[in-house]
């Protein structure tokens, strides 16, 4: 990939990871022990376990889903 | 990607992604870097942690994704964060994804922890050395927080 294209791939980038991590060095401390489900830097669900946040959401595509510790 | 290379001049890593640095549990006085993954069809982060061994995780995501403890390959016992933990291994496909390039699929060997009944797991997910890391080529910039990632071979 050229310096360009890598430079393109990267702006076009959608996936939620790249606010999620701001977003959990930021509330961490809220949600220590807790699942959570972020798309982009908004949390969209929490949970105690996996199971139950996945039980909440319709799909885990397009967010990032992470046990705060 | 094109700006690193092996001795040979092939590309070294086919993707590279966001990464990020923070205690791997409130109150650690050291942080860990932090990559995003997906394990099943769960897109997650984990921990990167070359002196431990194989990919750890939450029993109840593993069990979430279809991992059955009535099919493990083996059983192990090692060491995390000073205790012995005993645990079920596994043959997992995990990916490493990608910012830009390519996302980077391959089987690790995951370690699964046998929890008592009500005990909750409450450590992030780790991709160890053994039978995880030591599976694919990678970087990490700590600067820009990068990690680039690739296949061996």
């Amino acid at each position: 990939m050229s310096r360009v294209e890598d430079e393109v791939a990267r702006e076009a980038f959608p996936r939620p990871m790249v606010k999620a991590g701001a977003w959990l060095k930021e509330h961490s401390e809220e949600y220590v022990g807790r699942w959570v489900a972020l798309r982009d830097d908004e949390l969209v669900a929490v949970a105690d376990s996996f199971p139950e946040l996945r039980s909440q959401l319709p799909s885990l595509s397009g967010v990032l889903v992470t046990l705060v510790t | 990607m094109s700006r690193l290379a092996t001795g040979t001049g092939a590309e070294f890593a086919s993707g590279e992604s966001p990464c990020f640095l923070h205690p791997a549990v409130l109150g650690d006085q050291l942080t860990r870097l932090f990559v995003y993954c997906r394990i099943g069809d769960a897109e997650t982060t984990a921990v990167v942690d070359t002196g431990g061994a194989f990919l750890v995780l939450d029993p109840k995501l593993a069990d979430s994704i279809g991992v059955d403890h009535r099919h493990a390959i083996a059983r192990e016992r090692i060491h995390i964060r000073g205790f012995v933990q005993r645990g079920t291994i596994h043959r997992l496909p995990l990916t490493l994804l990608a910012a830009a390039g390519e996302p980077l699929t391959f089987e690790a060997t995951a370690f699964v922890p046998e929890m008592e009944h009500g005990e909750t797991w409450p450590l992030p997910s780790y991709l160890g050395w053994q039978g995880c890391l030591d599976r694919i080529r990678f970087a990490v910039d700590p600067v820009d927080e990068v990690v680039y990632f690739g296949a061996i071979g």
